[in-house]
């Protein structure tokens, strides 16, 4: 880990910290990207037999998790599902494995599970319909609340795109602030690259940095 | 992080307080694929990808979700309970493990074993003849031979009295309305629907798909679906004139006083940028004469027939113009000459 001129932390594969924490690999076994790369020949009869051994566990858990999405709890659901994911990973001469780049340790745990969860969501989006996309508006007509609430996140939102903020302290801003995501979640995000500290000392100099703007009336 | 630097100010209060009562989770057509935008959580998009989707998702409140649940549900590892699930799931026993092994690998030799058997021999001829397939594919379902369909498809049983680009002279046949059976549909028509939605699953973003899939739409009835996405065709290339066309085209075809007008200044915009184009003109005038702007009409007919004076479509032009004249000489008030937009 190396301190951000911001005070935020950079960090060096994610999954180690928040998505997965990989078991190093017995001596004499392959690593896990390594095991992704024999699978992606499908040939490899062991080699799958080794990758349904090892990733099982992980798989099937991530499969029970997004069901309970939906509010389903069959253990033959989930079996059906996980079977789903293998022939997912297999499909189109193991397109999805071939894909994977391993930018940093262990991010092959957290690929395998978004894949899974990916495959979940896609089987209740085409059996529940198009309708499980569109939750009711609660008013079509915004009230006075609302439109006072939009014109603050303008107001903040113009501050916001102003240097010297970067557009990825903007985005973690607003996934903090209006999509309600914890530090933890955001850094669980590897595309922004932060450790938990990292994305709250972005939150807490913004913040400051907002609450200084509106106090001396710098907004427009 | 403190609560209080979470809580503390007001402002951010009521920022937070009106997150929760006033988000509004709805998707929209420009949301990403939500498949994609889970894989920002492993970190396996290209840097450029996964900056454009973090900021849809920043704002969008439904991606936002997405993304939030999606952290939630993968940044924890397996519960206890989930690992005893996993532990007694139908995969953790050995036989079954095999079967899907073997399903998987057979799956790859069935599809592998007919080359060795059968096209080996004629490798050299194989590798030719799947070339000429690819290109055949590619061209097929590419956007020049999809547009060529749709032509074809509008002229086989025209639809309406618009225009639509490429196509060929014909008479108006039937008036299809929202919804009319897909089993009377032109044969044209289904296979470029068919390369529509591939392509657009592909490039969802992608203009000149979002206008065939509107166009198509347009040549099914389905005029709001068409003019939703060609109004986000125009947003992704306002400058393109055939996007304009099509746009004014359905917007003309849903056939209410407003969309007429809108109509009218689209085609007019079209027009702007690309002044010969033949179809652009015979719409926009068609459009005049259709929203009572006879002199508008009368002047963008004749200025059609000066770019085309020989097909089937100026002779059509031919009979709009009298017929534009003949109530400008003969009964009836004329209504006042219409401002132009531009």
């Amino acid at each position: 880990m190396s301190s951000g001129e911001d005070g935020s932390e950079e960090r060096v594969g994610l999954a180690l910290e928040v998505v997965e924490a990989p078991r190093e690999p017995p001596a004499g076994e392959e690593s896990p990207e390594e095991l992704l790369r024999e699978c992606a020949d499908l040939r490899q009869s062991q080699a799958w037999d080794r990758f349904l051994r090892r990733f099982n566990p992980l798989i099937v858990a991530t499969v029970v998790r997004t069901i309970r999405r939906y509010g389903f709890d069959r253990a033959g659901l989930s079996d059906d599902l996980a079977q789903e994911v293998y022939l997912k990973f297999s499909a189109n001469r193991a397109k999805v494995l071939r894909e994977f780049k391993p930018r940093y340790p262990g991010a092959v745990f957290g690929y395998l599970r978004v894949i899974a969860a990916n495959v979940v969501h896609d089987h209740f989006k085409s059996k529940l319909g198009k309708h499980t996309d569109q939750s009711p508006l609660p008013n079509d007509v915004a009230g006075k609340d609302e439109t006072e609430w939009r014109l603050l996140l303008r107001d903040i939102d113009d501050l916001l795109k102003k240097p010297p903020i970067s557009e990825r302290d903007r985005q973690i801003f607003w996934l903090y602030y209006r999509q309600g995501m914890s530090a933890k979640e955001i850094a669980a995000l590897s595309s922004l690259n932060l450790t938990i500290k990292g994305v709250e000392s972005v939150i807490v100099r913004l913040n400051q940095l907002i609450r200084n703007a509106f106090e001396n009336g710098e907004r427009q | 992080m403190k609560t209080g630097e979470r809580d503390g100010g007001d402002l951010i209060q009521r920022l937070q307080a009106g997150a929760q009562a006033h988000r509004r989770p709805q998707k929209t057509r420009s949301c990403p694929d939500e498949d994609r935008l889970r894989l920002l959580l492993p970190g396996q998009l290209e840097p450029e990808e996964a900056d454009k989707l973090l900021t849809h998702a920043a704002e969008c409140d439904w991606c936002g979700t997405v993304l939030r649940e999606a952290a939630q549900d993968l940044s924890e590892p397996p519960t206890g309970e989930e690992e005893e699930l996993a532990g007694k799931a139908r995969l953790a026993d050995p036989r079954s493990r095999r079967e899907l092994v073997e399903r998987i690998v057979k799956r790859r030799r069935d599809w592998w074993s007919p080359i060795f058997l059968r096209w080996v021999p004629a490798a050299g001829l194989a590798a030719l003849l799947l070339a000429g397939g690819v290109s055949y594919q590619a061209w097929a379902r590419g956007p020049a031979h999809t547009e060529r369909l749709l032509a074809e498809a509008y002229t086989k049983g025209r639809p309406m009295g618009m225009r639509v680009p490429g196509a060929e002279w014909s008479l108006v046949r039937t008036q299809r309305g929202a919804g009319s059976s897909s089993l009377h549909e032109p044969r044209e028509l289904a296979d470029a629907n068919s390369n529509i939605s591939r392509a657009i699953e592909a490039h969802p973003d992608d203009p000149k798909w979002l206008q065939l899939e509107g166009r198509a739409d347009l040549l099914g009835g389905k005029e709001d679906a068409a003019i939703t996405e060609l109004e986000r065709a125009h947003a992704l290339r306002p400058g393109d004139a055939s996007i304009l066309l099509d746009w004014g085209t359905a917007l003309f075809q849903r056939a209410d006083a407003q969309g007429r007008a809108e109509a009218f200044e689209r085609l007019s915009e079209g027009v702007r940028l690309q002044p010969n184009d033949p179809a652009l003109l015979f719409n926009q005038a068609l459009a005049a004469q259709m929203s009572n702007y006879p002199n508008e009409a009368r002047d963008d007919w004749e200025k059609y027939l000066r770019v085309d004076s020989t097909s089937g479509w100026a002779q059509e032009a031919r009979q709009h113009l009298e017929e534009v004249k003949k109530n400008l000489n003969g009964s009836g008030p004329i209504p006042p000459r219409q401002p132009r937009t531009h």
